[in-house]
C-alpha cells in the first residue's frame, strides 16, 4: 500500500483534524437514517452525487451507479418508515480513518455491533411473533469530497453474523453466506463471507495513503476486469 | 439546510477542541455511571434551568434533575448495598456505604454512533449518541444483567469555558434481560426506592413493542449558527 511519504503543515493538520470530525459525522446521519429505512434522506445528504460509481456492496455483490443503489437501497422503503414493532440499530464503533494525502478521499472501517427487530424476517407473515435478532457486521467507505463536503462514494456492508437473540451462536450451522435473490445491477462476488466463524480477510483495512486508486476502492473496481 | 460560512483555520481547530472535549464528557459519563459517583457526574451540568427527558416524563430545572439524577440514584444504590450487605453478610456485612458503593451493580451505557456539531459562534453544541448499553443492577434477590439500548441526546453549554450538560434526553429503545429475546421478554420490574415524578410526566417515548415504531427522534444535530436558531433537546 503507499504510504503518505511528506510532512503536513499546521494548516493541513487542523483541516485534517476537523475533516475526521466531518467524516463521523456522516456516518452518525447514516446510522440514524438507516435505522429507521429514511434511505432517501441519506442518499441526499450522506451520498456522492457526482462521483462515478457509487456504490453500495454486500457479500452477494455490488449495486453500482446511482439509479441502481436508489433502486436497491431506497425504492423499496419510500412512501412507509419501518411497519409497527419493526426496529433496527446498526451502532458505529471502533473507527479506523485514514484521510488521502491529498484531502480529498478518504477510506475508513467501522465495527457495527447491532440488532434489528420485527415480526420475523421479511419472509414471515406480519402477524408473527415478535422477535429479535444480533446483527455484527463491518462497514468499510470510501468518502469523497465533494463542493467541500465530505460523501459516501463507496459502502460496503460484511455481515459477520446474525441470529435470534436468545440462542447460541455456536449452534449455527456452519458454511457459506446464503444465497439472495437475484437482484437488478448486482455484480456477483461469490465465497467473501461465511454464515459463522467469518474468516474472511475483505475488505483490507485502510492505511495511509496518498491518492485513491481503484485497487484500493471499496466498491467494485477491484473486481472489475480491464475495459468494464 | 443551514452551511456554515467558509471557517479559518483557528476556527476549525476550536471545533476540534470542542468536539473532543465534548466526547470525554460523554466519556466520563459512562464510566461515572458505570461507579455510579451521581455527585460528580453533576458537577459536569449547567445550573442554567438544565432538563432531563425520559420516556415517561421530563424533568425541568436544576433542583428537580438533581432530585431525579443525583439524590434518587444515591438512594438507590444505598438501597442496593443494603440489599447485597443483607445476601452477602461474609463479604459485605458491616462495611459502609462508602466502603462498597455500586456493589453489585455495573451499569454501562456505552456511547455509540455519535454525530456532534458546535454552533457557529462556539456558545453551545448538540450531540446525539446511541447507548449500545449492557446494565448489571441489584433486585432484591441479587444482581440481574441486561441490555438497555436507546438515544441519549444532549445540549452543551460554555460556561466559563467550560463545556456543559444543559439538556439530556435519554429514550429507551429496548430493555431486556440478558440472554433472552427482547421481542417477548419482559425487563425485570423496578424494585427499591420510587423515582420523584417528572416535572412534565406522560408517555414521551415508547420502548419496543407492537405499537414501537423507530423513527428519527430525537431529531439528529444539525449546523447551526447560534442556538436561537435551532431546536432544543
Amino acid at each position: 500500500m503507499p504510504k503518505n511519504i511528506r510532512e503536513f503543515t499546521p494548516e493541513e493538520k487542523i483541516q485534517r483534524a476537523y475533516d475526521m470530525i466531518q467524516i463521523k459525522n456522516v456516518m452518525g446521519r447514516h446510522a440514524y437514517l438507516h435505522a429507521c429505512n429514511r434511505h432517501d434522506i441519506e442518499m441526499e445528504i450522506c451520498w456522492a452525487h457526482k462521483a462515478p460509481n457509487i456504490s453500495w456492496g454486500n457479500s452477494g455483490g455490488f449495486q453500482i451507479g446511482r439509479d441502481v443503489v436508489w433502486n436497491f437501497y431506497v425504492k423499496p422503503h419510500i412512501g412507509h418508515g419501518p411497519k409497527p414493532g419493526e426496529g433496527q440499530m446498526h451502532t458505529l464503533t471502533t473507527p479506523l480513518i485514514e484521510i488521502a494525502g491529498d484531502g480529498q478521499t478518504a477510506q475508513a472501517m467501522w465495527y457495527t455491533p447491532g440488532y434489528i427487530c420485527g415480526h420475523g424476517g421479511p419472509m414471515d407473515p406480519d402477524d408473527a411473533p415478535l422477535d429479535g435478532q444480533w446483527m455484527y457486521e463491518r462497514y468499510a467507505i470510501d468518502f469523497i469530497k465533494e463542493d467541500g463536503e465530505w460523501k459516501i462514494w463507496h459502502f460496503f456492508v460484511g455481515t459477520d453474523f446474525s441470529f435470534s437473540a436468545g440462542t447460541k451462536y455456536e449452534e449455527r450451522q456452519m458454511g457459506p453466506a446464503p444465497k439472495r435473490p437475484p437482484q437488478y445491477g448486482v455484480m456477483r462476488i461469490p465465497g467473501l463471507y461465511t454464515s459463522k466463524y467469518n474468516w474472511s480477510q475483505y475488505p483490507h483495512w485502510p492505511v495511509p495513503y496518498e491518492t485513491w486508486t481503484p485497487e484500493i476502492s471499496y466498491g467494485p473496481e477491484p473486481f472489475m476486469k480491464e475495459g468494464e | 439546510m443551514y452551511k456554515h460560512p467558509p471557517l479559518d483555520v483557528m476556527h476549525m481547530a476550536d471545533v476540534v477542541e470542542d468536539t473532543t472535549k465534548i466526547a470525554n464528557i460523554m466519556g466520563a459519563y459512562t464510566f461515572l455511571t458505570c461507579y455510579r459517583q451521581f455527585d460528580r457526574q453533576f458537577e459536569s451540568w449547567s445550573k442554567n434551568e438544565p432538563t432531563l427527558t425520559l420516556n415517561n416524563g421530563k424533568y425541568v430545572g436544576y433542583e428537580a434533575v438533581k432530585g431525579f439524577f443525583v439524590d434518587y440514584n444515591n438512594e438507590q444504590t444505598r438501597w442496593a448495598n443494603e440489599v447485597m450487605r443483607g445476601l452477602y453478610p461474609e463479604e459485605l456485612g458491616g462495611k459502609s456505604d462508602e466502603e462498597i458503593w455500586a456493589v453489585g451493580s455495573n451499569t454501562v451505557l456505552t456511547m455509540t454512533s455519535p454525530i456532534i456539531e458546535v454552533a457557529f459562534d462556539g456558545q453551545t453544541a448538540k450531540g446525539l449518541w446511541y447507548v449500545f448499553g449492557e446494565t448489571t443492577e441489584v433486585y432484591s434477590k441479587g444482581p440481574k444483567a441486561a441490555w438497555n439500548f436507546g438515544k441519549c441526546a444532549v445540549d452543551f453549554i460554555k460556561e466559563d469555558g467550560t463545556w456543559k450538560i444543559w439538556h439530556m434526553i435519554m429514550f429507551t429503545d429496548i430493555a431486556c434481560p440478558l440472554g433472552q429475546n427482547w421481542g417477548t421478554a419482559k425487563m425485570y420490574e423496578h424494585e427499591g426506592p420510587e423515582a420523584p415524578a417528572p416535572t412534565e410526566a406522560g408517555e414521551l417515548y415508547k420502548s419496543f413493542g407492537e405499537d414501537y415504531v423507530f423513527a428519527i427522534n430525537p431529531e439528529m444535530p444539525e449546523p447551526y449558527d447560534t442556538f436561537a436558531n435551532t431546536f432544543s433537546y
